[in-house]
């Protein structure tokens, strides 16, 4: 996790985290974007899954445990960029996938400021 | 008289085919057995190839299975279904529909089922299966042609639908489809 901080990006007042396989590997994933997020003061965060080709339970539930964390911790978080294959494979799991997504960082940020008005 | 010469007759012949039958140690009845086996075998095997010959045709159809993806406004789908739903058609049609929200940033996709001919529990599953995927891609599937009938049966299914949204008529899941993406059908 030493390239955190170009891991996240700010694009229209949201923190923008573009993940890849290998930070799905990692730990203490929740604890190290959480902390990052934190420290940042952004209320919105967009989880950029466009790298993620392949996914296993594990990954899952590390993506489940950041969107835990950064919700407790009062952020809005939205996910986006999976891919056909991605999100088919996700649904053969048998936990419940409860990760709010859009089609892409633009939709997703489209989507975090209509909600925060509405 | 004519009786004992015909019975004499008879058991003379009878000993004669029994004594030929038993040359091989094999009688007619074992060898009948036999072949009857041999058939029901036979059949069973003829049975099984035509499973695997109706297996492959189906995988052929639903190869060949072109599935008519309508875009019928800026970031709409439309998705007419037809005939019997299989889970080899229902991953086919998830497939495209999924590529389709990825290549053309789709925001709905209208699933019709009017053309289905049963919708038991199986297709109800598929379709929420669908809907699910749908929904991780950041699209939200609307499910048109549900007839009161169908309602009925997924009610007793006890299947929870809470993923779809689901209209009677596809002019309501059209209006559905506006309103998602930010626009209102006004009459002029």
């Amino acid at each position: 996790m030493a390239t955190l901080d170009s891991k996240v990006s700010q694009l229209r007042g949201v923190s923008v985290i573009d993940l890849c396989i290998e930070d799905l590997h990692q730990e203490k994933l929740c604890y190290a974007f959480c902390k990052k997020i934190d420290a940042i003061g952004s209320q919105q965060v967009v989880i950029d899954l466009t790298l993620v080709d392949v996914i296993v339970r594990a990954d899952l539930e590390k993506l489940t445990a950041l969107n835990t964390g950064l919700k407790m911790m009062g952020r809005k978080v939205m996910f986006c960029g999976l891919n056909p294959y991605t999100a088919a494979v996700l649904l053969t799991f048998d936990a419940e996938v409860s990760l709010d997504t859009e089609l892409d960082v633009d939709h997703a940020i489209k989507a975090l400021s209509y909600s925060s008005k509405h | 008289m004519y009786k004992a010469v015909f019975n004499a007759t008879y058991k003379a012949i009878y000993k004669d085919k029994a004594m030929a039958t038993h040359t091989n140690g094999i009688s007619d009845s074992d060898k009948i057995q036999h072949q009857h086996a041999t058939i029901t075998s036979q059949n069973s095997k003829i049975d099984e190839q035509k499973l695997e010959i109706d297996d492959l045709n189906e995988q052929i159809l639903a190869s060949r299975f072109d599935l008519p993806l309508l875009k019928i406004a800026e970031n709409v789908l439309m998705v007419p279904l037809v005939g019997s739903m299989d889970s080899v058609k229902s991953q086919k049609v998830m497939e495209d529909i999924l590529v389709n929200i990825k290549e053309q940033a789709t925001r709905v996709a209208v699933i019709d089922i009017a053309g289905i001919n049963i919708v038991d529990s199986s297709v109800a599953a598929h379709l929420i299966k669908i809907a699910k995927a749908t929904r991780l891609m950041g699209c939200r599937a609307i499910v048109s042609g549900i007839s009161p009938l169908i309602a009925q049966n997924i009610v007793n299914l006890g299947m929870d639908v809470s993923d779809l949204i689901t209209t009677t008529t596809l002019q309501d899941a059209m209006r559905e489809a506006y309103k998602l993406i930010g626009y209102d059908l006004v009459k002029l």
